[in-house]
Protein backbone atom coordinates (compact mmCIF):
# COMPACT_ATOMS: atom_id res chain seq x y z
CA UNK A 1 0.00 0.00 0.00
CA UNK A 2 1.15 3.49 -0.48
CA UNK A 3 2.27 5.50 2.31
CA UNK A 4 -0.53 8.42 2.77
CA UNK A 5 0.38 11.53 4.16
CA UNK A 6 0.54 11.32 7.71
CA UNK A 7 0.22 14.64 8.60
CA UNK A 8 2.49 14.25 11.50
CA UNK A 9 4.96 17.06 9.47
CA UNK A 10 7.15 14.11 8.42
CA UNK A 11 6.74 15.44 4.73
CA UNK A 12 5.28 12.67 2.95
CA UNK A 13 7.35 9.98 4.87
CA UNK A 14 4.51 8.01 6.61
CA UNK A 15 5.94 7.88 10.61
CA UNK A 16 7.11 4.52 11.53
CA UNK A 17 7.39 2.98 15.07
CA UNK A 18 8.77 -0.53 16.01
CA UNK A 19 6.84 -2.90 18.50
CA UNK A 20 8.12 -6.03 20.14
CA UNK A 21 6.43 -9.26 20.70
CA UNK A 22 6.73 -11.31 24.20
CA UNK A 23 8.68 -14.00 21.98
CA UNK A 24 11.18 -10.22 20.78
CA UNK A 25 10.09 -10.79 17.07
CA UNK A 26 9.76 -7.10 16.09
CA UNK A 27 6.73 -4.95 13.95
CA UNK A 28 7.69 -2.08 11.99
CA UNK A 29 4.18 -0.40 11.22
CA UNK A 30 3.12 3.21 10.39
CA UNK A 31 2.33 4.94 13.49
CA UNK A 32 -1.18 5.60 12.58
CA UNK A 33 -2.01 2.05 12.22
CA UNK A 34 -0.42 1.02 16.05
CA UNK A 35 -2.24 4.51 17.44
CA UNK A 36 -5.62 2.27 16.95
CA UNK A 37 -4.05 1.15 20.37
CA UNK A 38 -5.47 3.18 23.28
CA UNK A 39 -2.62 1.70 24.98
CA UNK A 40 0.31 2.58 22.31
CA UNK A 41 -1.33 5.72 21.64
CA UNK A 42 -0.12 7.95 24.36
CA UNK A 43 3.44 6.45 23.82
CA UNK A 44 3.38 6.76 20.18
CA UNK A 45 2.35 10.62 20.48
CA UNK A 46 5.11 11.00 22.65
CA UNK A 47 7.56 10.24 20.32
CA UNK A 48 8.13 6.56 21.59
CA UNK A 49 8.68 3.96 19.19
CA UNK A 50 10.64 4.99 16.72
CA UNK A 51 14.11 4.26 15.92
CA UNK A 52 15.68 1.71 17.63
CA UNK A 53 14.06 1.59 20.70
CA UNK A 54 10.69 -0.39 19.92
CA UNK A 55 8.00 -0.94 22.32
CA UNK A 56 7.56 -3.84 24.22
CA UNK A 57 4.73 -5.82 24.54
CA UNK A 58 5.31 -8.51 26.66
CA UNK A 59 1.77 -9.86 27.01
CA UNK A 60 1.36 -10.37 23.13
CA UNK A 61 2.91 -12.86 21.12
CA UNK A 62 4.23 -12.59 17.97
CA UNK A 63 1.71 -14.56 15.59
CA UNK A 64 -1.35 -12.86 17.61
CA UNK A 65 0.70 -9.86 17.48
CA UNK A 66 1.30 -10.02 12.99
CA UNK A 67 -2.97 -10.97 13.30
CA UNK A 68 -3.66 -7.72 15.08
CA UNK A 69 -1.42 -5.59 12.73
CA UNK A 70 -3.04 -6.60 9.61
CA UNK A 71 -6.25 -5.68 11.63
CA UNK A 72 -4.89 -2.48 12.19
CA UNK A 73 -2.86 -1.44 8.65
CA UNK A 74 -6.55 -2.12 6.84
CA UNK A 75 -8.38 -0.21 9.65
CA UNK A 76 -5.84 2.95 10.23
CA UNK A 77 -7.01 4.56 6.50
CA UNK A 78 -10.65 4.93 7.71
CA UNK A 79 -9.87 5.70 11.40
CA UNK A 80 -8.09 8.48 10.45
CA UNK A 81 -10.89 10.33 8.13
CA UNK A 82 -13.07 10.13 11.74
CA UNK A 83 -14.68 6.90 11.04
CA UNK A 84 -14.90 7.42 7.69
CA UNK A 85 -18.08 9.58 6.99
CA UNK A 86 -16.80 10.36 3.60
CA UNK A 87 -16.22 6.79 2.69
CA UNK A 88 -17.73 5.04 -0.21
CA UNK A 89 -19.93 2.06 -0.06
CA UNK A 90 -17.48 0.35 -1.77
CA UNK A 91 -15.17 0.70 1.00
CA UNK A 92 -17.22 0.33 3.67
CA UNK A 93 -18.21 -3.14 2.08
CA UNK A 94 -14.77 -3.97 1.83
CA UNK A 95 -14.00 -3.38 5.27
CA UNK A 96 -17.21 -5.72 6.25
CA UNK A 97 -15.40 -8.31 3.54
CA UNK A 98 -12.10 -8.24 5.02
CA UNK A 99 -13.75 -7.95 9.03
CA UNK A 100 -15.60 -11.29 8.28
CA UNK A 101 -13.06 -13.27 6.89
CA UNK A 102 -10.78 -11.85 9.36
CA UNK A 103 -12.39 -13.31 12.25
CA UNK A 104 -12.85 -16.82 10.62
CA UNK A 105 -10.24 -18.20 12.70
CA UNK A 106 -9.22 -20.90 14.89
CA UNK A 107 -11.28 -20.67 18.50
CA UNK A 108 -7.42 -20.62 19.97
CA UNK A 109 -6.88 -17.45 17.57
CA UNK A 110 -10.25 -15.95 18.86
CA UNK A 111 -9.04 -16.06 22.18
CA UNK A 112 -5.68 -14.60 21.74
CA UNK A 113 -7.47 -12.24 19.70
CA UNK A 114 -9.97 -11.31 22.27
CA UNK A 115 -7.09 -10.70 25.09
CA UNK A 116 -4.51 -8.61 22.70
CA UNK A 117 -7.81 -5.92 21.44
CA UNK A 118 -8.48 -5.72 25.38
CA UNK A 119 -5.41 -5.21 26.42
CA UNK A 120 -4.12 -3.34 23.56
CA UNK A 121 -7.33 -1.54 23.91
CA UNK A 122 -8.31 -1.57 20.03
CA UNK A 123 -12.07 -0.15 20.02
CA UNK A 124 -12.82 -1.53 16.61
CA UNK A 125 -11.20 -5.02 17.35
CA UNK A 126 -12.77 -5.99 20.66
CA UNK A 127 -16.02 -4.96 19.14
CA UNK A 128 -14.93 -7.51 15.90
CA UNK A 129 -13.99 -9.87 18.20
CA UNK A 130 -17.15 -10.09 20.61
CA UNK A 131 -19.42 -10.36 18.31
CA UNK A 132 -17.67 -12.88 16.55
CA UNK A 133 -18.11 -14.83 19.86
CA UNK A 134 -21.67 -13.48 20.88
CA UNK A 135 -22.55 -15.52 17.33
CA UNK A 136 -20.67 -18.91 17.81
CA UNK A 137 -22.37 -18.86 21.60
CA UNK A 138 -25.46 -17.18 21.63
CA UNK A 139 -27.25 -20.85 20.35
CA UNK A 140 -25.20 -23.01 22.66
CA UNK A 141 -26.53 -24.95 25.85
CA UNK A 142 -25.36 -24.33 29.22
CA UNK A 143 -23.39 -27.80 28.58
CA UNK A 144 -22.03 -26.95 25.52
CA UNK A 145 -20.25 -23.51 26.69
CA UNK A 146 -19.08 -25.73 29.73
CA UNK A 147 -17.66 -28.11 27.20
CA UNK A 148 -16.06 -25.45 25.07
CA UNK A 149 -14.54 -23.36 27.98
CA UNK A 150 -13.08 -26.61 29.21
CA UNK A 151 -15.08 -26.80 32.81
CA UNK A 152 -15.50 -30.25 34.54
CA UNK A 153 -18.43 -32.55 34.10
CA UNK A 154 -21.10 -30.59 36.55
CA UNK A 155 -21.00 -32.52 39.94
CA UNK A 156 -24.69 -34.28 40.80
CA UNK A 157 -25.67 -30.95 42.57
CA UNK A 158 -25.06 -28.73 39.64
CA UNK A 159 -26.86 -30.99 37.32
CA UNK A 160 -29.78 -30.92 39.09
CA UNK A 161 -29.88 -27.52 39.12
CA UNK A 162 -29.26 -27.37 35.48
CA UNK A 163 -32.16 -29.35 35.02
CA UNK A 164 -34.41 -27.33 37.15
CA UNK A 165 -33.43 -24.03 35.46
CA UNK A 166 -34.30 -25.91 32.06
CA UNK A 167 -37.65 -26.68 33.43
CA UNK A 168 -38.48 -23.50 34.26
CA UNK A 169 -37.13 -21.52 31.42
CA UNK A 170 -37.87 -24.35 28.63
CA UNK A 171 -38.46 -21.12 26.11
CA UNK A 172 -34.96 -20.03 26.68
CA UNK A 173 -33.45 -23.67 25.47
CA UNK A 174 -35.25 -23.59 21.96
CA UNK B 1 -5.72 -3.07 33.25
CA UNK B 2 -8.08 -5.83 34.88
CA UNK B 3 -6.72 -8.24 37.24
CA UNK B 4 -9.08 -11.06 36.65
CA UNK B 5 -9.65 -12.44 40.41
CA UNK B 6 -9.24 -15.72 39.74
CA UNK B 7 -11.68 -17.09 42.04
CA UNK B 8 -15.00 -14.87 40.92
CA UNK B 9 -13.62 -15.22 36.62
CA UNK B 10 -16.63 -16.56 35.01
CA UNK B 11 -13.72 -17.71 32.36
CA UNK B 12 -10.89 -19.06 33.45
CA UNK B 13 -8.20 -16.86 32.29
CA UNK B 14 -10.78 -14.31 30.50
CA UNK B 15 -10.97 -10.86 32.34
CA UNK B 16 -14.44 -9.73 32.62
CA UNK B 17 -14.65 -6.65 30.56
CA UNK B 18 -14.23 -8.86 27.14
CA UNK B 19 -16.89 -10.86 28.64
CA UNK B 20 -19.24 -8.26 29.09
CA UNK B 21 -18.54 -7.06 25.57
CA UNK B 22 -19.59 -10.78 24.19
CA UNK B 23 -22.48 -11.50 26.37
CA UNK B 24 -23.98 -7.55 25.15
CA UNK B 25 -24.58 -8.70 21.89
CA UNK B 26 -26.28 -11.96 22.57
CA UNK B 27 -29.81 -12.01 23.17
CA UNK B 28 -31.58 -12.23 26.18
CA UNK B 29 -32.73 -15.09 25.69
CA UNK B 30 -29.05 -16.81 26.02
CA UNK B 31 -28.50 -14.64 29.25
CA UNK B 32 -30.93 -16.42 30.58
CA UNK B 33 -30.02 -20.22 29.65
CA UNK B 34 -26.03 -19.10 30.02
CA UNK B 35 -27.29 -18.24 33.94
CA UNK B 36 -26.74 -21.87 35.06
CA UNK B 37 -23.45 -22.39 32.83
CA UNK B 38 -21.64 -22.13 36.34
CA UNK B 39 -21.95 -20.11 39.52
CA UNK B 40 -19.45 -18.20 37.69
CA UNK B 41 -21.67 -17.23 35.16
CA UNK B 42 -24.78 -16.91 37.93
CA UNK B 43 -23.00 -13.95 39.68
CA UNK B 44 -21.08 -12.33 36.70
CA UNK B 45 -24.87 -12.16 34.86
CA UNK B 46 -26.42 -11.31 37.99
CA UNK B 47 -23.71 -8.60 39.31
CA UNK B 48 -25.19 -5.07 39.54
CA UNK B 49 -22.19 -3.90 37.49
CA UNK B 50 -22.32 -5.89 34.54
CA UNK B 51 -26.47 -6.58 34.53
CA UNK B 52 -26.51 -3.10 33.24
CA UNK B 53 -25.10 -4.07 29.91
CA UNK B 54 -26.52 -7.15 29.46
CA UNK B 55 -30.35 -7.54 27.48
CA UNK B 56 -33.25 -8.25 30.51
CA UNK B 57 -36.26 -10.45 29.76
CA UNK B 58 -39.30 -10.30 31.68
CA UNK B 59 -38.86 -10.75 35.45
CA UNK B 60 -42.68 -10.66 36.72
CA UNK B 61 -45.62 -8.83 36.57
CA UNK B 62 -46.49 -5.61 39.06
CA UNK B 63 -50.51 -6.14 40.03
CA UNK B 64 -53.07 -3.18 39.88
CA UNK B 65 -56.79 -2.47 40.23
CA UNK B 66 -57.83 -1.63 37.41
CA UNK B 67 -60.39 0.79 37.90
CA UNK B 68 -58.46 2.28 40.39
CA UNK B 69 -54.99 2.20 39.28
CA UNK B 70 -53.44 1.59 42.83
CA UNK B 71 -50.73 -0.72 43.05
CA UNK B 72 -50.73 -3.79 45.13
CA UNK B 73 -47.60 -5.19 47.09
CA UNK B 74 -47.38 -8.36 45.36
CA UNK B 75 -45.08 -8.86 42.28
CA UNK B 76 -45.71 -12.13 40.56
CA UNK B 77 -42.66 -14.26 39.38
CA UNK B 78 -43.20 -15.49 35.90
CA UNK B 79 -42.38 -18.75 37.21
CA UNK B 80 -44.88 -19.02 40.08
CA UNK B 81 -42.61 -19.28 42.51
CA UNK B 82 -42.54 -17.53 45.69
CA UNK B 83 -40.89 -14.63 45.31
CA UNK B 84 -37.68 -13.14 47.01
CA UNK B 85 -37.58 -10.49 49.47
CA UNK B 86 -35.33 -8.81 47.00
CA UNK B 87 -38.26 -8.67 44.21
CA UNK B 88 -38.50 -5.39 42.74
CA UNK B 89 -41.38 -2.84 44.63
CA UNK B 90 -42.45 0.62 44.43
CA UNK B 91 -41.68 0.63 48.13
CA UNK B 92 -38.76 3.32 48.02
CA UNK B 93 -42.05 5.50 46.54
CA UNK B 94 -44.39 5.12 49.70
CA UNK B 95 -42.63 7.52 51.93
CA UNK B 96 -43.67 10.25 49.82
CA UNK B 97 -46.51 12.72 50.39
CA UNK B 98 -49.61 11.57 48.80
CA UNK B 99 -48.50 8.23 47.64
CA UNK B 100 -51.35 7.04 48.62
CA UNK B 101 -53.29 8.55 45.62
CA UNK B 102 -50.77 7.47 43.45
CA UNK B 103 -52.15 5.65 40.47
CA UNK B 104 -50.82 3.35 37.95
CA UNK B 105 -51.00 4.44 34.34
CA UNK B 106 -48.50 2.80 32.04
CA UNK B 107 -44.78 1.67 31.63
CA UNK B 108 -42.40 1.52 29.36
CA UNK B 109 -39.12 -0.72 28.94
CA UNK B 110 -38.56 -0.89 32.78
CA UNK B 111 -40.30 2.74 33.88
CA UNK B 112 -43.73 3.29 35.21
CA UNK B 113 -45.61 5.96 34.85
CA UNK B 114 -47.98 7.04 37.84
CA UNK B 115 -50.56 9.91 38.36
CA UNK B 116 -51.87 11.31 41.33
CA UNK B 117 -55.29 12.77 41.85
CA UNK B 118 -58.56 11.71 42.47
CA UNK B 119 -58.81 8.68 39.81
CA UNK B 120 -56.63 7.50 37.01
CA UNK B 121 -58.10 10.01 34.19
CA UNK B 122 -57.69 13.17 35.86
CA UNK B 123 -54.07 13.41 37.05
CA UNK B 124 -53.32 16.74 38.88
CA UNK B 125 -49.37 15.44 38.88
CA UNK B 126 -47.69 12.45 37.38
CA UNK B 127 -44.30 10.72 38.96
CA UNK B 128 -42.23 8.72 36.48
CA UNK B 129 -39.91 5.86 38.60
CA UNK B 130 -38.01 2.49 37.56
CA UNK B 131 -38.34 0.17 40.29
CA UNK B 132 -34.75 -1.04 39.48
CA UNK B 133 -32.84 1.56 40.14
CA UNK B 134 -35.19 3.37 42.56
CA UNK B 135 -34.91 7.09 40.65
CA UNK B 136 -37.98 8.61 40.27
CA UNK B 137 -38.97 12.33 38.85
CA UNK B 138 -42.17 14.34 39.06
CA UNK B 139 -44.23 15.64 36.39
CA UNK B 140 -46.30 18.52 35.96
CA UNK B 141 -50.02 17.94 35.07
CA UNK B 142 -50.35 18.91 31.46
CA UNK B 143 -52.31 22.57 30.60
CA UNK B 144 -55.30 20.86 29.90
CA UNK B 145 -58.49 21.40 31.88
CA UNK B 146 -61.73 19.31 31.29
CA UNK B 147 -63.86 21.40 30.02
CA UNK B 148 -66.94 20.19 32.89
CA UNK B 149 -64.22 21.54 35.26
CA UNK B 150 -64.44 24.85 32.93
CA UNK B 151 -68.52 24.64 32.72
CA UNK B 152 -67.92 23.88 36.98
CA UNK B 153 -66.26 27.42 37.74
CA UNK B 154 -68.88 29.10 35.46
CA UNK B 155 -72.17 27.70 36.67
CA UNK B 156 -73.63 24.62 38.63
CA UNK B 157 -72.29 21.58 36.90
CA UNK B 158 -74.70 18.87 36.69
CA UNK B 159 -72.09 15.71 37.98
CA UNK B 160 -74.52 12.88 37.52
CA UNK B 161 -74.24 13.49 33.36
CA UNK B 162 -71.42 11.68 32.71
CA UNK B 163 -72.34 11.93 28.36
CA UNK B 164 -70.03 14.06 27.96
CA UNK B 165 -67.18 13.33 30.43
CA UNK B 166 -63.42 14.19 29.74
CA UNK B 167 -61.20 11.78 30.26
CA UNK B 168 -57.31 11.65 30.01
CA UNK B 169 -54.91 8.94 28.65
CA UNK B 170 -51.65 9.12 29.35
CA UNK B 171 -48.78 6.75 27.87
CA UNK B 172 -45.52 6.70 28.44
CA UNK B 173 -42.81 6.38 25.61
CA UNK B 174 -38.63 5.20 26.68
CA UNK B 175 -36.56 3.82 23.85
CA UNK B 176 -33.19 3.83 25.68
CA UNK B 177 -31.84 2.37 22.96
CA UNK B 178 -32.42 5.85 21.15
CA UNK B 179 -32.33 8.60 23.60
CA UNK B 180 -32.25 8.74 27.84
CA UNK B 181 -35.01 11.41 28.13
CA UNK B 182 -38.94 9.78 28.27
CA UNK B 183 -41.69 11.42 26.74
CA UNK B 184 -45.62 11.38 27.55
CA UNK B 185 -48.37 11.82 25.41
CA UNK B 186 -51.66 13.00 26.61
CA UNK B 187 -54.90 12.15 25.03
CA UNK B 188 -58.10 13.91 25.98
CA UNK B 189 -60.89 12.29 25.21
CA UNK B 190 -64.58 13.17 25.33
CA UNK B 191 -66.98 10.67 27.22
CA UNK B 192 -69.12 8.56 24.94
CA UNK B 193 -68.22 7.89 21.65
CA UNK B 194 -66.64 11.62 20.98
CA UNK B 195 -63.27 12.09 19.78
CA UNK B 196 -60.68 13.61 20.96
CA UNK B 197 -60.41 17.19 22.74
CA UNK B 198 -56.80 17.34 23.37
CA UNK B 199 -53.16 16.33 22.79
CA UNK B 200 -50.29 17.26 25.07
CA UNK B 201 -46.68 15.96 25.26
CA UNK B 202 -44.09 15.98 28.20
CA UNK B 203 -40.65 15.24 27.43
CA UNK B 204 -37.99 14.75 30.24
CA UNK B 205 -35.13 16.76 27.95
CA UNK B 206 -37.16 20.24 27.96
CA UNK B 207 -39.01 19.76 30.92
CA UNK B 208 -42.41 21.25 29.45
CA UNK B 209 -46.00 20.32 28.36
CA UNK B 210 -46.51 21.04 25.14
CA UNK B 211 -50.07 21.38 23.63
CA UNK B 212 -50.07 19.44 20.50
CA UNK B 213 -53.93 20.21 20.37
CA UNK B 214 -54.62 20.63 16.14
CA UNK B 215 -57.52 22.80 15.15
CA UNK B 216 -60.28 22.59 13.03
CA UNK B 217 -58.09 22.07 10.05
CA UNK B 218 -56.55 18.91 10.82
CA UNK B 219 -60.20 17.13 12.19
CA UNK B 220 -61.04 18.01 8.48
CA UNK B 221 -57.95 15.85 7.29
CA UNK B 222 -58.65 12.65 6.71
CA UNK B 223 -57.29 9.76 4.28
CA UNK B 224 -53.96 8.38 4.36
CA UNK B 225 -52.05 11.32 5.22
CA UNK B 226 -49.21 10.01 7.73
CA UNK B 227 -49.67 12.83 9.65
CA UNK B 228 -52.90 12.20 10.63
CA UNK B 229 -54.10 12.62 13.69
CA UNK B 230 -55.90 10.51 16.20
CA UNK B 231 -58.81 13.09 16.63
CA UNK B 232 -59.85 12.22 12.98
CA UNK B 233 -60.74 8.25 14.74
CA UNK B 234 -62.01 8.43 18.09
CA UNK B 235 -61.98 6.43 21.93
CA UNK B 236 -59.01 4.10 22.63
CA UNK B 237 -59.56 1.20 23.94
CA UNK B 238 -58.16 1.26 26.98
CA UNK B 239 -58.05 -2.30 27.86
CA UNK B 240 -56.70 -4.07 24.97
CA UNK B 241 -53.28 -2.78 25.88
CA UNK B 242 -50.77 -0.68 24.69
CA UNK B 243 -47.48 -2.14 22.12
CA UNK B 244 -43.78 -0.41 22.05
CA UNK B 245 -42.57 -1.11 18.63
CA UNK B 246 -40.44 0.49 16.83
CA UNK B 247 -40.05 3.61 18.63
CA UNK B 248 -43.86 4.00 18.27
CA UNK B 249 -46.87 3.74 20.65
CA UNK B 250 -49.44 1.43 19.19
CA UNK B 251 -53.05 1.60 20.81
CA UNK B 252 -56.06 0.13 19.83
CA UNK B 253 -58.40 2.82 18.68
CA UNK B 254 -62.72 2.66 17.90
CA UNK B 255 -62.60 5.36 15.19
CA UNK B 256 -66.31 7.22 14.66
CA UNK B 257 -66.66 6.98 10.98
CA UNK B 258 -66.17 3.06 10.46
CA UNK B 259 -67.22 0.13 12.17
CA UNK B 260 -64.21 -1.59 13.01
CA UNK B 261 -61.35 -1.15 15.10
CA UNK B 262 -57.80 0.19 13.81
CA UNK B 263 -54.32 -0.03 15.46
CA UNK B 264 -52.81 3.56 15.63
CA UNK B 265 -49.20 4.00 15.94
CA UNK B 266 -48.09 7.14 17.66
CA UNK B 267 -44.80 9.28 18.00
CA UNK B 268 -43.36 10.76 21.11
CA UNK B 269 -45.17 14.16 19.46
CA UNK B 270 -48.64 12.82 19.36
CA UNK B 271 -48.54 12.66 15.78
CA UNK B 272 -50.02 9.51 14.10
CA UNK B 273 -47.82 8.09 12.02
CA UNK B 274 -49.08 5.02 10.95
CA UNK B 275 -52.79 3.10 11.04
CA UNK B 276 -52.72 -0.48 10.71
CA UNK B 277 -56.02 -2.46 9.88
CA UNK B 278 -55.91 -5.70 12.00
CA UNK B 279 -55.58 -9.18 10.81
CA UNK B 280 -58.37 -10.90 9.26
CA UNK B 281 -58.67 -14.24 7.75
CA UNK B 282 -59.93 -13.84 4.51
CA UNK B 283 -63.57 -16.08 5.11
CA UNK B 284 -64.02 -13.94 8.82
CA UNK B 285 -67.33 -11.79 9.14
CA UNK B 286 -66.64 -10.70 12.68
CA UNK B 287 -63.17 -9.96 14.26
CA UNK B 288 -62.93 -8.76 17.83
CA UNK B 289 -59.05 -7.41 18.54
CA UNK B 290 -58.38 -8.32 22.11
CA UNK B 291 -55.04 -7.50 22.53
CA UNK B 292 -51.84 -5.76 20.89
CA UNK B 293 -48.20 -6.35 22.42
CA UNK B 294 -44.97 -6.76 21.75
CA UNK B 295 -42.82 -9.82 21.36
CA UNK B 296 -39.69 -10.74 19.97
CA UNK B 297 -39.27 -7.20 18.79
CA UNK B 298 -42.67 -7.43 16.66
CA UNK B 299 -46.14 -6.35 17.12
CA UNK B 300 -48.74 -8.71 18.11
CA UNK B 301 -52.16 -8.62 17.75
CA UNK B 302 -54.62 -11.48 18.94
CA UNK B 303 -58.31 -11.59 17.81
CA UNK B 304 -61.26 -13.50 17.98
CA UNK B 305 -64.07 -14.47 15.28
CA UNK B 306 -67.04 -13.54 16.83
CA UNK B 307 -69.15 -15.23 14.16
CA UNK B 308 -68.91 -18.49 15.71
CA UNK B 309 -70.18 -17.11 19.25
CA UNK B 310 -72.82 -19.15 19.84
CA UNK B 311 -71.28 -22.42 19.44
CA UNK B 312 -69.11 -23.64 22.56
CA UNK B 313 -66.31 -22.91 21.25
CA UNK B 314 -63.81 -20.25 18.94
CA UNK B 315 -61.40 -19.20 17.73
CA UNK B 316 -58.54 -17.38 19.16
CA UNK B 317 -55.50 -15.96 16.71
CA UNK B 318 -52.16 -14.83 17.70
CA UNK B 319 -50.84 -12.44 14.60
CA UNK B 320 -47.69 -11.00 14.28
CA UNK B 321 -46.95 -7.95 12.05
CA UNK B 322 -43.63 -9.94 9.70
CA UNK B 323 -43.16 -7.00 7.73
CA UNK B 324 -44.14 -3.63 9.39
CA UNK B 325 -43.77 -1.22 6.36
CA UNK B 326 -45.78 -3.42 3.88
CA UNK B 327 -48.95 -3.98 6.92
CA UNK B 328 -47.99 -7.49 6.31
CA UNK B 329 -49.77 -10.01 8.69
CA UNK B 330 -48.61 -13.59 9.53
CA UNK B 331 -51.22 -15.77 11.57
CA UNK B 332 -48.70 -17.44 14.38
CA UNK B 333 -50.74 -19.53 16.24
CA UNK B 334 -54.29 -20.68 16.47
CA UNK B 335 -56.20 -22.27 19.04
CA UNK B 336 -59.99 -22.69 20.51
CA UNK B 337 -61.46 -20.80 23.60
CA UNK B 338 -62.38 -23.96 25.37
CA UNK B 339 -58.86 -25.60 25.15
CA UNK B 340 -57.39 -21.89 27.01
CA UNK B 341 -60.76 -21.38 28.93
CA UNK B 342 -62.41 -24.60 29.08
CA UNK B 343 -66.19 -25.30 28.32
CA UNK B 344 -68.27 -23.36 30.63
CA UNK B 345 -68.75 -19.36 29.86
CA UNK B 346 -65.74 -19.02 27.50
CA UNK B 347 -67.46 -16.24 25.31
CA UNK B 348 -67.82 -14.10 28.68
CA UNK B 349 -64.56 -15.06 29.96
CA UNK B 350 -62.57 -14.12 26.73
CA UNK B 351 -63.42 -10.65 26.66
CA UNK B 352 -61.31 -7.97 27.24
CA UNK B 353 -58.48 -7.48 30.15
CA UNK B 354 -57.99 -11.23 29.93
CA UNK B 355 -54.42 -11.43 27.98
CA UNK B 356 -51.75 -10.25 29.96
CA UNK B 357 -49.00 -10.00 27.81
CA UNK B 358 -47.09 -11.98 25.24
CA UNK B 359 -43.72 -12.98 26.92
CA UNK B 360 -41.15 -10.58 25.43
CA UNK B 361 -38.93 -13.38 23.82
CA UNK B 362 -41.21 -15.89 23.17
CA UNK B 363 -44.14 -17.69 22.12
CA UNK B 364 -45.79 -17.53 25.65
CA UNK B 365 -49.46 -16.14 26.32
CA UNK B 366 -49.91 -14.93 29.71
CA UNK B 367 -54.30 -14.37 30.53
CA UNK B 368 -56.13 -14.43 33.42
CA UNK B 369 -58.67 -16.90 33.93
CA UNK B 370 -61.64 -16.54 36.30
CA UNK B 371 -61.93 -13.19 36.07
CA UNK B 372 -58.17 -12.44 37.16
CA UNK B 373 -58.01 -14.57 40.18
CA UNK B 374 -56.09 -16.90 38.40
CA UNK B 375 -52.68 -15.88 36.17
CA UNK B 376 -52.18 -18.90 33.47
CA UNK B 377 -49.45 -18.84 30.54
CA UNK B 378 -49.77 -21.15 27.46
CA UNK B 379 -46.39 -21.88 25.58
CA UNK B 380 -47.92 -21.51 21.72
CA UNK B 381 -45.49 -23.61 20.43
CA UNK B 382 -46.36 -26.37 22.93
CA UNK B 383 -49.81 -25.64 23.40
CA UNK B 384 -49.19 -26.34 27.29
CA UNK B 385 -50.75 -24.79 29.66
CA UNK B 386 -49.26 -23.84 33.12
CA UNK B 387 -51.20 -22.22 36.29
CA UNK B 388 -48.40 -19.68 37.35
CA UNK B 389 -50.55 -18.15 40.56
CA UNK B 390 -53.85 -17.66 42.14
CA UNK B 391 -54.22 -14.06 42.91
CA UNK B 392 -57.40 -14.17 44.43
CA UNK B 393 -58.87 -10.91 43.65
CA UNK B 394 -61.12 -9.67 40.90
CA UNK B 395 -60.75 -6.58 38.68
CA UNK B 396 -56.73 -6.60 38.76
CA UNK B 397 -54.46 -5.60 35.69
CA UNK B 398 -50.98 -6.86 35.81
CA UNK B 399 -48.05 -5.49 33.96
CA UNK B 400 -45.35 -7.60 32.67
CA UNK B 401 -42.08 -5.83 33.78
CA UNK B 402 -38.91 -6.25 32.53
CA UNK B 403 -35.99 -4.69 34.22
CA UNK B 404 -33.74 -1.53 32.84
CA UNK B 405 -30.37 -1.56 35.13
CA UNK B 406 -28.77 1.47 33.96
CA UNK B 407 -29.10 5.13 36.08
CA UNK B 408 -30.86 7.69 34.12
CA UNK B 409 -29.83 11.51 33.77
CA UNK B 410 -33.58 12.08 33.24
CA UNK B 411 -35.21 10.76 36.55
CA UNK B 412 -32.51 13.04 38.40
CA UNK B 413 -34.89 15.36 40.55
Amino acid sequence: MAAPESGDGNNGAARMVTLISSDNTRFEVEAAAASLSQTLQLTILDGGGGGGDGIPLPNVDSATLSKVLEYCIKHAPAAANGGAPNATAVDRAELERFDNEFVNIDQSVLYSLIMAAHNLEIEGLQSLVAKKVADMIKGKSPMEIRRTLGFPDPTPEEQAEMNAHMLEYGWAYE
Amino acid sequence: MDCPNPKRSAVPGLPDDPLVEILTRVPAKSICRFKCVSKGWLGFINDPLYRKSLPQTLSGFFLSDTFTGKIYRHFINPSGKSVSPDAPSFSFLTDLHGFANTRFLHSCNGLFLFGHGPDRFHPLGYLVCNPATEEWVAVPRSGWTPSQLKEEEEEDYDSDDNEDEETSHTYLLFDPAVSPHFRLVMFALKGGFSSEAAVHTYSSETGVWIDRSGGEQSKQRQGDDEHQRLDTFGAISNLDGSAFVSGLLHLVVSPIHKDREVIVAVDGEGKTRKVLHYPEKPDQICTDVIFIGQSQGRLHCITTDRSTENTVSFEIMIWVLEDYANERWVLKHSVSSSRLFGNKNCFIAFSHNVVVAIHPDCNLLYYFLHGGRILVSYDMDRDKLTPICIVGRANVHATPYVPYFPESSALRR
